[in-house]
Protein backbone atom coordinates (compact mmCIF):
# COMPACT_ATOMS: atom_id res chain seq x y z
CA UNK A 1 0.00 0.00 0.00
CA UNK A 2 1.09 3.58 -1.16
CA UNK A 3 2.05 5.40 1.73
CA UNK A 4 0.46 9.32 1.45
CA UNK A 5 3.59 11.79 2.57
CA UNK A 6 1.57 14.71 2.05
CA UNK A 7 -1.36 14.52 4.45
CA UNK A 8 -1.68 16.64 7.25
CA UNK A 9 1.01 18.86 6.00
CA UNK A 10 1.19 22.64 5.48
CA UNK A 11 1.60 23.86 2.17
CA UNK A 12 0.91 26.74 0.30
CA UNK A 13 -0.85 27.92 -2.86
CA UNK A 14 -2.70 30.71 -4.68
CA UNK A 15 -5.36 31.18 -7.28
CA UNK A 16 -5.48 34.83 -9.54
CA UNK A 17 -9.02 36.67 -10.17
CA UNK A 18 -9.35 39.58 -12.41
CA UNK A 19 -11.64 42.47 -12.18
CA UNK A 20 -11.68 46.07 -14.15
CA UNK A 21 -12.08 49.19 -12.76
CA UNK A 22 -11.87 53.17 -12.47
CA UNK A 23 -10.18 55.06 -10.08
CA UNK A 24 -8.76 58.64 -9.48
CA UNK A 25 -6.21 59.75 -7.13
CA UNK A 26 -6.81 63.02 -5.51
CA UNK A 27 -6.44 64.05 -1.94
CA UNK A 28 -9.09 66.55 -1.08
CA UNK A 29 -6.95 68.50 1.66
CA UNK A 30 -4.14 68.98 -0.83
CA UNK A 31 -3.67 71.73 -3.49
CA UNK A 32 -3.67 71.19 -6.85
CA UNK A 33 0.09 71.77 -6.92
CA UNK A 34 0.50 68.79 -4.10
CA UNK A 35 -1.79 66.25 -5.56
CA UNK A 36 -0.27 66.63 -9.23
CA UNK A 37 3.40 66.33 -7.15
CA UNK A 38 1.88 63.37 -5.09
CA UNK A 39 -0.03 61.45 -7.74
CA UNK A 40 1.47 62.53 -11.37
CA UNK A 41 -0.33 61.57 -14.13
CA UNK A 42 -2.65 59.61 -11.69
CA UNK A 43 -3.96 63.22 -10.74
CA UNK A 44 -6.94 63.89 -13.00
CA UNK A 45 -10.20 65.43 -12.99
CA UNK A 46 -12.29 62.02 -14.02
CA UNK A 47 -9.73 59.31 -13.52
CA UNK A 48 -8.86 56.04 -15.57
CA UNK A 49 -9.42 52.59 -15.55
CA UNK A 50 -6.78 48.97 -15.36
CA UNK A 51 -8.05 45.48 -15.81
CA UNK A 52 -6.48 44.74 -12.63
CA UNK A 53 -5.26 41.08 -11.37
CA UNK A 54 -5.46 39.97 -7.98
CA UNK A 55 -3.29 36.48 -6.76
CA UNK A 56 -4.44 35.51 -3.88
CA UNK A 57 -1.88 33.66 -1.44
CA UNK A 58 -3.31 30.57 1.01
CA UNK A 59 -1.12 28.63 3.41
CA UNK A 60 -3.37 25.47 4.85
CA UNK A 61 -3.03 21.92 5.84
CA UNK A 62 -3.88 19.00 3.68
CA UNK A 63 -6.96 17.78 4.52
CA UNK A 64 -6.39 13.82 4.62
CA UNK A 65 -9.85 12.83 3.28
CA UNK A 66 -10.09 15.41 0.00
CA UNK A 67 -5.52 15.21 -0.15
CA UNK A 68 -6.38 19.32 -0.61
CA UNK A 69 -5.88 22.47 1.47
CA UNK A 70 -9.65 22.84 0.07
CA UNK A 71 -11.24 23.15 -3.14
CA UNK A 72 -10.30 25.56 -5.99
CA UNK A 73 -13.62 26.24 -6.66
CA UNK A 74 -14.70 27.23 -2.80
CA UNK A 75 -11.79 29.97 -3.39
CA UNK A 76 -13.29 31.52 -6.09
CA UNK A 77 -16.78 31.78 -4.82
CA UNK A 78 -14.71 33.56 -2.09
CA UNK A 79 -12.83 35.60 -4.99
CA UNK A 80 -16.25 35.86 -6.76
CA UNK A 81 -17.61 37.90 -3.63
CA UNK A 82 -14.76 40.07 -3.43
CA UNK A 83 -14.53 41.48 -6.99
CA UNK A 84 -17.67 42.02 -7.79
CA UNK A 85 -17.78 44.80 -5.76
CA UNK A 86 -14.98 46.25 -7.72
CA UNK A 87 -15.84 44.51 -11.19
CA UNK A 88 -16.81 47.85 -14.18
CA UNK A 89 -17.44 49.77 -11.03
CA UNK A 90 -15.93 53.85 -10.38
CA UNK A 91 -13.95 52.56 -7.31
CA UNK A 92 -13.79 56.26 -5.70
CA UNK A 93 -17.87 56.85 -6.14
CA UNK A 94 -19.01 52.74 -6.29
CA UNK A 95 -17.28 51.41 -3.11
CA UNK A 96 -18.01 52.91 0.19
CA UNK A 97 -14.61 52.10 1.68
CA UNK A 98 -12.75 54.49 -1.29
CA UNK A 99 -15.35 57.49 -0.79
CA UNK A 100 -12.92 58.44 2.01
CA UNK A 101 -9.70 56.78 1.43
CA UNK A 102 -8.13 56.99 -1.77
CA UNK A 103 -8.15 54.20 -3.93
CA UNK A 104 -4.25 53.38 -4.82
CA UNK A 105 -3.16 49.97 -5.43
CA UNK A 106 -1.41 49.95 -2.09
CA UNK A 107 -5.10 50.37 -0.29
CA UNK A 108 -7.01 48.37 -2.67
CA UNK A 109 -4.61 45.75 -1.89
CA UNK A 110 -4.94 46.04 1.49
CA UNK A 111 -8.72 46.57 1.19
CA UNK A 112 -8.20 42.71 -0.87
CA UNK A 113 -6.49 41.42 1.43
CA UNK A 114 -8.70 42.55 4.92
CA UNK A 115 -11.72 41.50 2.83
CA UNK A 116 -10.76 38.05 1.62
CA UNK A 117 -9.69 37.23 4.78
CA UNK A 118 -13.00 37.94 6.45
CA UNK A 119 -14.92 36.34 3.79
CA UNK A 120 -12.83 33.06 4.45
CA UNK A 121 -13.18 32.74 7.88
CA UNK A 122 -17.12 33.48 7.68
CA UNK A 123 -17.63 30.62 4.82
CA UNK A 124 -14.85 28.45 5.30
CA UNK A 125 -14.67 28.06 9.41
CA UNK A 126 -13.88 24.61 8.97
CA UNK A 127 -11.21 24.77 6.52
CA UNK A 128 -7.37 24.79 8.20
CA UNK A 129 -5.94 27.67 6.13
CA UNK A 130 -5.09 31.49 6.12
CA UNK A 131 -4.81 33.85 3.60
CA UNK A 132 -1.15 35.23 3.96
CA UNK A 133 -0.85 37.95 1.23
CA UNK A 134 -2.64 39.02 -1.82
CA UNK A 135 -0.31 40.45 -5.36
CA UNK A 136 -2.58 43.11 -6.70
CA UNK A 137 -1.44 43.97 -10.66
CA UNK A 138 -2.26 47.22 -11.34
CA UNK A 139 -0.52 46.87 -14.81
CA UNK A 140 2.31 44.22 -16.05
CA UNK A 141 4.81 46.78 -14.93
CA UNK A 142 3.23 47.80 -11.82
CA UNK A 143 2.13 45.68 -8.43
CA UNK A 144 1.28 45.86 -5.20
CA UNK A 145 1.60 43.00 -2.27
CA UNK A 146 0.07 43.33 0.58
CA UNK A 147 -0.06 40.74 3.78
CA UNK A 148 0.26 39.34 7.20
CA UNK A 149 3.85 39.43 8.40
CA UNK A 150 5.46 36.07 9.57
CA UNK B 1 1.49 43.46 11.65
CA UNK B 2 1.27 43.85 8.28
CA UNK B 3 3.46 44.54 5.29
CA UNK B 4 2.97 46.12 2.08
CA UNK B 5 5.41 46.34 -0.90
CA UNK B 6 5.03 48.07 -4.65
CA UNK B 7 7.28 46.32 -7.51
CA UNK B 8 7.90 48.77 -10.79
CA UNK B 9 8.93 46.60 -13.73
CA UNK B 10 11.74 48.18 -16.40
CA UNK B 11 13.27 46.81 -19.23
CA UNK B 12 16.59 47.40 -20.68
CA UNK B 13 17.84 45.94 -23.74
CA UNK B 14 21.94 45.13 -23.60
CA UNK B 15 24.46 42.51 -24.61
CA UNK B 16 26.68 40.62 -22.56
CA UNK B 17 29.07 37.56 -22.37
CA UNK B 18 30.52 35.32 -19.33
CA UNK B 19 34.04 35.05 -19.43
CA UNK B 20 36.69 34.55 -16.75
CA UNK B 21 39.99 36.55 -18.59
CA UNK B 22 41.86 33.83 -16.86
CA UNK B 23 40.61 31.20 -18.87
CA UNK B 24 41.84 30.16 -22.01
CA UNK B 25 38.90 30.31 -25.19
CA UNK B 26 38.40 26.61 -24.77
CA UNK B 27 38.50 27.09 -20.98
CA UNK B 28 35.68 29.79 -20.99
CA UNK B 29 33.38 28.24 -23.85
CA UNK B 30 33.65 24.80 -21.56
CA UNK B 31 32.61 26.46 -18.53
CA UNK B 32 30.09 29.30 -19.93
CA UNK B 33 28.94 27.08 -23.64
CA UNK B 34 27.20 29.55 -25.67
CA UNK B 35 27.06 32.14 -22.89
CA UNK B 36 30.60 33.10 -23.94
CA UNK B 37 29.43 33.81 -27.24
CA UNK B 38 28.27 37.78 -27.34
CA UNK B 39 24.55 37.75 -27.30
CA UNK B 40 21.80 40.52 -25.27
CA UNK B 41 18.76 40.19 -23.89
CA UNK B 42 15.64 42.10 -23.15
CA UNK B 43 15.79 42.33 -19.43
CA UNK B 44 13.07 42.61 -17.26
CA UNK B 45 14.17 44.23 -13.96
CA UNK B 46 12.20 44.10 -10.86
CA UNK B 47 12.15 47.10 -8.01
CA UNK B 48 10.89 46.70 -4.61
CA UNK B 49 10.32 49.05 -2.08
CA UNK B 50 8.85 48.19 1.04
CA UNK B 51 7.39 51.02 3.36
CA UNK B 52 4.05 51.70 5.26
CA UNK B 53 0.94 52.99 2.93
CA UNK B 54 1.11 57.02 3.48
CA UNK B 55 -1.96 57.42 4.96
CA UNK B 56 -3.00 60.89 3.48
CA UNK B 57 -1.48 59.76 -0.59
CA UNK B 58 -2.42 56.09 0.68
CA UNK B 59 1.26 55.29 -1.41
CA UNK B 60 4.27 53.89 -0.44
CA UNK B 61 6.33 55.92 -2.85
CA UNK B 62 5.53 58.17 -5.67
CA UNK B 63 5.78 56.04 -9.02
CA UNK B 64 7.24 59.09 -10.91
CA UNK B 65 10.00 59.18 -8.38
CA UNK B 66 10.89 55.60 -8.74
CA UNK B 67 10.83 56.18 -12.67
CA UNK B 68 13.05 59.17 -12.54
CA UNK B 69 15.52 57.43 -9.88
CA UNK B 70 15.65 53.81 -12.29
CA UNK B 71 16.18 55.81 -15.27
CA UNK B 72 19.02 57.95 -13.77
CA UNK B 73 20.99 55.73 -11.94
CA UNK B 74 20.25 52.23 -13.67
CA UNK B 75 18.67 52.78 -17.02
CA UNK B 76 20.65 55.41 -18.44
CA UNK B 77 23.81 53.41 -17.93
CA UNK B 78 22.88 49.85 -19.13
CA UNK B 79 20.57 50.66 -22.09
CA UNK B 80 21.90 49.98 -25.53
CA UNK B 81 25.39 48.72 -24.03
CA UNK B 82 27.85 46.00 -23.96
CA UNK B 83 27.42 45.59 -20.02
CA UNK B 84 31.05 44.18 -20.56
CA UNK B 85 32.96 47.33 -20.51
CA UNK B 86 30.80 48.63 -17.67
CA UNK B 87 31.11 45.04 -15.43
CA UNK B 88 33.67 42.30 -14.68
CA UNK B 89 31.01 40.07 -13.97
CA UNK B 90 27.86 40.24 -16.22
CA UNK B 91 26.27 37.34 -14.83
CA UNK B 92 22.74 37.46 -13.58
CA UNK B 93 23.56 36.76 -10.60
CA UNK B 94 26.01 39.92 -10.47
CA UNK B 95 24.05 42.21 -12.21
CA UNK B 96 21.12 41.50 -9.51
CA UNK B 97 23.70 42.78 -6.64
CA UNK B 98 24.89 45.26 -8.84
CA UNK B 99 22.00 46.96 -10.05
CA UNK B 100 20.42 46.19 -5.88
CA UNK B 101 23.53 48.18 -4.78
CA UNK B 102 23.39 51.00 -6.97
CA UNK B 103 19.71 51.95 -5.93
CA UNK B 104 19.31 50.68 -2.62
CA UNK B 105 19.91 53.91 -1.21
CA UNK B 106 17.67 56.25 -3.56
CA UNK B 107 14.23 55.52 -1.84
CA UNK B 108 14.93 56.18 2.09
CA UNK B 109 12.99 56.26 4.23
CA UNK B 110 11.73 53.21 2.21
CA UNK B 111 13.54 50.14 1.32
CA UNK B 112 14.73 48.64 -1.25
CA UNK B 113 13.61 45.22 -0.61
CA UNK B 114 14.48 43.37 -3.65
CA UNK B 115 15.78 43.84 -6.96
CA UNK B 116 14.76 41.01 -9.10
CA UNK B 117 16.02 40.44 -12.86
CA UNK B 118 14.71 38.37 -15.56
CA UNK B 119 17.64 37.92 -18.28
CA UNK B 120 15.36 35.45 -20.32
CA UNK B 121 11.91 33.97 -19.64
CA UNK B 122 13.51 31.13 -18.53
CA UNK B 123 15.60 32.36 -15.72
CA UNK B 124 15.45 35.07 -13.19
CA UNK B 125 18.08 36.38 -10.67
CA UNK B 126 17.27 38.34 -7.27
CA UNK B 127 18.99 40.58 -4.36
CA UNK B 128 17.33 41.33 -1.42
CA UNK B 129 18.04 43.47 1.51
CA UNK B 130 16.75 40.13 3.59
CA UNK B 131 19.66 38.56 2.38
Amino acid sequence: MKQDISSGKVVRMSRRASFSSAHLYSNRNFSEQENKATFGKCFTEHGHGHNYLLEAFFEGRIDAKSGLIINLLDIDDLLKVLTEVLDHKHLNFDVPEFKETIPTSENLARYCFLKLEDLRQAKLPQVDMRLYKVRLFETDDLWVEFGAST
Amino acid sequence: MSFATLTRRFKIRAMHNLNNPDLSDSENERLYGQCFRTHGHDYQVMVTIEAPIDPSSGIIFSRDVIDTRVKEKIIKKLEGQMLNDLYPNTSGEALSFILFELLKNEFAPAKLKALTIQETRKNWFGSSSEI
